[in-house]
């Protein structure tokens, strides 16, 4: 069974994305602030994680640096999901070792659901 | 009383051109003063008397009228020594009594430059806060209106009809706001749309996709032709590309009324260029080859007389605002912004009542690969 871990502060947003990933083949985590996300990557360790990147306590961009610079987390695909979309932004979250970037507004979820199935299939 | 050495240090040390006026005369200037006006005060040869009145052209009784019912004049002078866009002046009295002037000399580049960043500073907070505070709730709109259509059995055709139509709202914030935040990004000149490398087949099949809904819902049809193959990588940033097909494809759909939109891809050379947009025109580009893209529609067309402002920002045609009354007037003139930061061109052919075909070129990367 593939494990994905969501980070992500909005309700409604992880609703729908709750909703939509949601298989039987899959287990879901979820983490409502950046402390509790890198906490969660380093136990669950997911084949997968989603990141947002405004996120309470420790902002994603920090917590993909310290999962990026962890031996325990530092192989796991991190597919940004976020509303910043400028280019300093996308080029800050790849060079820090972020797997692909998604701006929310501007991907249907079934766009998400692909990239989500294509990142897991790499893992295998 | 402030003391008097302290205010001669204060007007010493002041970073602008300034003097203090007791009556009519001239109690101190500043080194600034002096470096900028040195010349006129030695060639005209006035004393302290009469300092401004000579220099600006400003006569001190007048000043005081005006000051009797203002805090504050200000007129604009032809540049100085040192300065060679105007200046403004300012004089305002310093003390209670209403006897001592002061004179501030500001030089246009330093107001201007001083403007353009607090404007700066405003476009990067907005440019926060709209992606951010305006693009999340819309993103909540577009997923939940997404998974109820996916899931449609128990809808009636009236409520489908709603929802799409909430759809396609929704859709448009979106664009709206991705217009804004790529013109205070393109104004504020901090990137170069050609960063980026991005296939064109690609990106088109991904709007035509994105559009479907839409077409299907206006009676109408795509067809695209892409004659491009492998070599259809341009030097674009995907946003950027994606966006420019959207807003072309978006006005196709919206200004017309059923029949179909043909969209092609080719490549293109300078010779062909030539024939389409004139010598002189396709001789600026550089780079070539390059991808010819065109999308033609059977819609309201442009009048003559609109065709000329049709890349302005913000300019909206007056038949397509009978027509449909949505629109911001961004579209044409950030998708203009975009191709040539990138190094392309864009034009059109137009005739109202029969359509319109809009052209764009963008350089192709090399498929090299090291």
């Amino acid at each position: 069974m593939k494990k994905i871990l969501i980070i992500e502060d909005d309700q409604m947003l992880i609703k729908n994305l709750l909703l939509v990933l949601k298989s039987e083949e899959r287990k879901l985590s979820l983490a409502i602030d950046g402390e509790t996300g890198l906490a969660l990557a380093k136990t669950e360790k997911p084949d997968l994680i989603l990141l947002d990147l405004i996120i309470p306590k420790i902002d994603g961009f920090a917590v993909l640096e310290k999962l990026k610079n962890e031996k325990e987390t530092k192989n796991i695909p991190v597919l940004i999901l976020s509303n910043l979309g400028q280019a300093e932004e996308i080029k800050r979250a790849m060079a820090l070792g972020a797997t692909d970037y998604m701006i929310k507004a501007n991907v249907d979820l079934s766009q998400i659901i692909d990239k989500v199935k294509t990142l897991l299939n790499k893992v295998s | 009383m402030l003391d008097k050495n302290i205010c001669e240090n204060f007007i010493e040390v002041f970073p602008l051109p300034m003097v203090i006026i007791k009556g009519n005369e001239v109690l101190f200037t500043n080194t600034m003063f002096f470096r900028e006006f040195e010349k006129d005060i030695v060639t005209s040869k006035i004393g302290h008397k009469n300092l401004l009145e000579v220099l600006f052209n400003v006569k001190l009784a007048a000043v005081r009228t005006i000051l009797k019912a203002h805090n504050n004049f200000s007129k604009l002078l032809p540049g100085g020594a040192r300065s060679k866009g105007k200046m403004l002046l300012n004089i305002f009295y310093v003390d209670k009594s209403k006897n001592i002037l002061a004179a501030i000399i500001t030089p246009e580049d330093y107001y201007l430059n001083y403007f353009t960043e607090s404007v700066n500073k405003i476009k990067e907070e907005f440019i926060t806060v709209a992606s951010h505070q305006l693009r999340t709730p819309l993103s909540i709109i577009k997923w939940s209106l997404e998974m109820i259509l996916l899931d449609n059995n128990n809808l009636s055709e009236d409520q489908k009809k709603m929802l799409l139509q909430a759809s396609e709202s929704n859709r448009r914030m979106i664009d709206l706001v991705n217009n804004l935040l790529t013109v205070s990004r393109l104004e504020s000149q901090r990137s170069e749309a050609s960063r980026g490398k991005e296939s064109i087949s690609s990106i088109v099949k991904t709007v035509v996709k994105e559009n479907a809904y839409w077409v299907q819902a206006s009676n109408q049809r795509i067809k695209v032709d892409d004659k491009l193959g492998k070599d259809n990588t341009v030097k674009v940033d995907r946003d950027w590309l994606r966006q420019i097909i959207q807003n072309l494809l978006s006005n196709a759909i919206k200004y017309s009324n059923g029949g179909t939109i043909n969209i092609s891809l080719k490549k293109t050379n300078n010779k062909e260029l030539t024939k389409l947009i004139g010598k002189s025109e396709a001789g600026a580009i550089k780079s070539l080859p390059m991808v010819l893209f065109s999308i033609n529609d059977s819609g309201v067309g442009i009048s003559r007389e609109d065709q000329r402002r049709i890349f302005e920002k913000f300019f909206r045609s007056k038949n397509i605002m009978t027509l449909q009354t949505e629109g911001s007037g961004l579209g044409l003139y950030i998708t203009k912004l975009i191709i040539e930061s990138a190094g392309g061109r864009i034009w059109f052919r137009s005739k109202k009542g029969r359509g319109s075909t809009f052209y764009f070129v963008l350089p192709l990367a090399s498929n090299k690969k090291s």
